[in-house]
């Protein structure tokens, strides 16, 4: 999940955020600043992705009692339900982090995801083109739409939409996860619009290499690979997506 | 008192995708309105019946599948009549209420049905879950199998209005948890074998640990249990059973927990194949050998089909599987129902025995996240001639709610209709007591009740009402609904009603075909009638069909339009 839309200063690992590094101004309007977390919030952000999610939701609650109707805090206890993949009870707070403030960026990117998962492709692609007009150089969003295009079958625009996240995030640090994931539902379209499986393997070859616990286009591209590689190709994917898988998904878990 | 429910199709078309994406509930269309017509008419049928699966709140894997239904004329009187599996508690898992059996005695205006399970010698009071209907013995009668946790039952149909135990005469052992069952001529012999569908090791002494899901404490399983083997079941012709395995015929199944099975010739090379929905893991497709040194033999393509999992690897739960011609290649599509948090899946044949996912071009995947299907079934609802989709939904976990878990435990009924290639969710209008009510479904089956030639629906909800949904839509008067059953009264031919066989309706002298299958195995835990639905131009003098049997013959019919017709190899008029 995109923590890199949260602008945090001195977080190690964490892409920075979008507006400090923007494209060209004829591409994209000014993004509009993202609101820095304040040390407090800063730490609970942190437990928060080292998925002490419960830890951090009595500190937010804490912070809240003190900054009533503060965008980040709202924003916070929807990222920690969100992080939680508890959707319909991340969607309340960030729900009214947006509200709190029309113009905080990382409330509306993941109010978008929290309506896709939720299944409600309407809401989700107001939030996520909402997001972009205040951050337009969120690659994330882009690709969000790109899925939702992918769901509605317009193949068209869900290949402009995808384009867009990688051209964005590959001028970005610590984007790989998401250059890749683009790329792998890029190939998709590449593959059953254009049937050019040359370059749909290309791009799923580079998907892996860039972010190899990728399951999903470890997966395509043994599939793709049976119908056009050689024996040893097609086994070295068909292991890369039983290990990817096992590392990503222990067969313990539920299928989501 | 009749509770009706009428849904009004809008004649507006949704040509814009964003219409599409912003109508939770709007309506498809047709150039001329179709009211599409499910009555809940439960309490006028004289089925009052509480299905039994432990208790509620249900606290063990066991008592969350419920039971399932069967929809088959043991009667020999034209109509389907109805089978319910039905559980026991855990502190009785051993003895239960009993399974019932229900003659139908509808008539052309209303559907009723008599419980007959005393007269008919049905004595079956184990834990039982699944029911598979097939003419095992060539009698001309309708059989029945029936999955339980423990030993399954085979009950013959004597023929007289009565059912008798064979289980052990016939050599079925197997004390395993079996969820489903369907026959099918695997061997191409003229006699139904039998696929047992296994699922896990459960002993109600020693319930595992509950387990956690989204936060939550549940119950636990499938993970963490031991899976089991399924077994392929050979009919020798004499009324006993050999285990495919020991036949060479098949290898060793790999445990997995299976949940549900279809038997049909997936791949259209004129044999049947074997489809295994397995709950959380990969699915299996047992495919015919093609090389004659292993010739006989069914071998699972895995992976290789493209139906194991959905198009990202993902194993999904494949509760519900119902199978459908949806881009015109006579090879089945499969449509597969699966957990909250998920989505079903839709693959497409490619042909060559493959599939690919193509879930989202048909418009079944995001929007169905917030809920866990199970039985599932394709019909042409509103005559517009293609295959439109229902879908029977609900939680396993009582705990479930939106704020939980992103889905509610109980859950409303879907009915998706097709257009230009994209299933679009029918709206429940306020009142509705069937589409739009949230509740704890499970199995179903299809069937044609009260003889109109469409498609009526039994629903069973766990530890809740069986239910008979009538379905009183009124086509347009240019379309005719019809059911059409098969009888193979061929010599030497003992799979009477002809599961396996496809039939084909010639639609012009261009020879465009619209296919249906009859098939065992699908609806979960359940059987529907072997019959199959068209809805076909009523101002014509002959329909022309061609039906492809079992064992690879085709044969030539031509009838006058009716809501009822059965084909008779015996009477085609061409045999190829």
């Amino acid at each position: 999940m995109l923590i890199g839309v949260i602008f945090l200063p001195g977080c190690q690992d964490q892409p920075r955020q979008a507006q400090e590094q923007p494209l060209p101004a004829q591409e994209v309007p000014s993004p509009i600043p993202t609101p820095p977390l304040d040390r407090d919030l800063s730490r609970h952000f942190k437990l928060i992705q080292n998925g002490q999610t419960g830890s951090a939701r009595v500190r937010i609650r804490q912070w809240l009692d003190r900054h009533e109707d503060d965008s980040r805090g709202l924003f916070l206890m929807g990222l920690s339900h969100h992080q939680d993949k508890r959707y319909a009870r991340a969607l309340d707070w960030l729900q009214q982090a947006t509200q709190a403030q029309p113009t905080y960026p990382p409330a509306w990117h993941f109010l978008g995801w929290t309506y896709f998962y939720l299944g409600q492709t309407a809401q989700s692609r107001r939030s996520f083109e909402h997001h972009l007009q205040l951050a337009p150089a969120e690659g994330d969003s882009h690709f969000a739409l790109g899925l939702l295009d992918l769901e509605l079958w317009r193949l068209d625009e869900a290949e402009v939409h995808f384009n867009q996240a990688i051209k964005l995030q590959e001028s970005q640090p610590g984007r790989a996860k998401g250059v890749s994931k683009a790329m792998a539902r890029l190939s998709e379209i590449i593959e059953i619009r254009d049937r050019n499986q040359e370059r749909a393997t290309q791009l799923l070859r580079r998907s892996v290499e860039l972010y190899p616990d990728h399951y999903e286009a470890w997966y395509r591209l043994w599939k793709l690979l049976e119908t056009t590689a050689d024996e040893s190709e097609v086994e070295q994917a068909r292991l890369g997506y039983f290990n990817a898988r096992d590392r990503v998904r222990p067969r313990t878990e539920f299928p989501e | 008192m009749k509770t009706k429910l009428c849904l009004l199709m809008a004649p507006v078309l949704l040509a814009q995708t964003a219409c599409e994406e912003n109508a939770q509930f709007t309506v498809a269309t047709t150039e001329q309105p179709v009211m599409i017509d499910l009555q809940d008419v439960t309490a006028e049928s004289g089925v009052d019946f509480t299905s039994t699966s432990g208790r509620l709140p249900t606290t063990e894997i066991l008592e969350v599948n419920g039971g399932g239904i069967a929809l088959f004329d043991y009667d020999r009187d034209g109509d389907p009549d109805l089978f319910i599996a039905n559980g026991a508690t855990l502190d009785s898992p051993q003895v239960g209420p009993g399974s019932r059996l229900f003659r139908n005695d509808s008539g052309p205006s209303h559907i009723r049905f008599t419980d007959v399970t005393e007269q008919a010698g049905i004595n079956l009071y184990r834990w039982a879950m699944g029911a598979a209907a097939g003419d095992y013995d060539g009698d001309g009668f309708i059989d029945l199998h029936v999955s339980c946790w423990g030993q399954n039952a085979l009950l013959r149909n004597m023929g007289d209005g009565s059912f008798k135990e064979i289980t052990q005469e016939a050599g079925l052992s197997d004390d395993a948890w079996s969820t489903s069952s369907a026959f099918g001529d695997i061997d191409a012999d003229g006699d139904l074998d039998l696929y047992v569908v296994n699922y896990l090791q459960f002993d109600p002494d020693n319930p595992p640990e509950a387990a956690t899901y989204k936060g939550q404490r549940v119950l636990a399983g499938p993970h963490g249990l031991p899976a089991q083997s399924d077994r392929l079941w050979i009919n020798q012709g004499d009324g006993s059973f050999l285990d495919a395995v020991s036949l060479g015929i098949i290898d060793p199944v790999e445990p997995a927990y299976g949940l549900n099975v279809i038997i049909l010739d997936f791949d259209a090379d004129g044999r049947q194949d074997i489809l295994v929905g397995n709950d959380s893991m990969a699915n299996a497709l047992y495919r015919q050998a093609d090389t004659p040194e292993e010739s006989g033999r069914m071998i699972n393509l895995g992976h290789d089909s493209g139906l194991a999992t959905n198009m990202h690897g993902g194993e999904q739960a494949t509760m519900g599987m119902a199978v459908a011609d949806l881009d015109g290649d006579a090879v089945p599509e499969l449509f597969t129902t699966n957990f909250s948090a998920d989505t079903n899946t839709l693959h497409q044949s490619m042909g060559e025995a493959n599939w690919v996912d193509r879930t989202r071009q048909y418009g079944l995947g995001l929007r169905s996240r917030p809920w866990l299907g199970w039985t599932t079934g394709f019909m042409d609802l509103d005559g517009d001639e293609d295959e439109d989709l229902i879908i029977l939904n609900g939680h396993v976990y009582p705990d479930a709610t939106m704020d939980t878990m992103d889905s509610n435990y109980e859950q409303p009924p879907q009915v998706l209709l097709q257009e230009d290639g994209r299933f679009l969710p029918l709206a429940p209008k306020p009142g509705d007591t069937w589409l739009g009510q949230p509740r704890r479904d499970r199995a179903g089956a299809f069937g044609d009740l009260d003889g109109d030639g469409d498609l009526d629906l039994v629903t069973a909800e766990l530890n809740g009402p069986v239910r008979i949904i009538g379905n009183f839509t009124s086509l347009p008067p240019q379309r005719q609904a019809t059911i059409i059953h098969l009888l193979d009264d061929r010599p030497d031919v003992q799979n009477t009603t002809g599961l396996g066989a496809s039939i084909q309706f010639i639609k012009d002298e261009n020879k465009r075909k619209t296919i249906r299958w009859i098939h065992s195995g699908g609806a979960f835990q359940s059987a529907n009638d072997a019959a199959a639905h068209f809805t076909l131009p009523a101002a014509t003098e002959q329909w022309e069909f061609h039906v492809t049997w079992p064992d690879g013959v085709i044969t030539r019919h031509k009838t006058s339009p009716a809501a009822s017709l059965t084909l008779k190899a015996s009477e085609a008029m061409e045999v190829e």
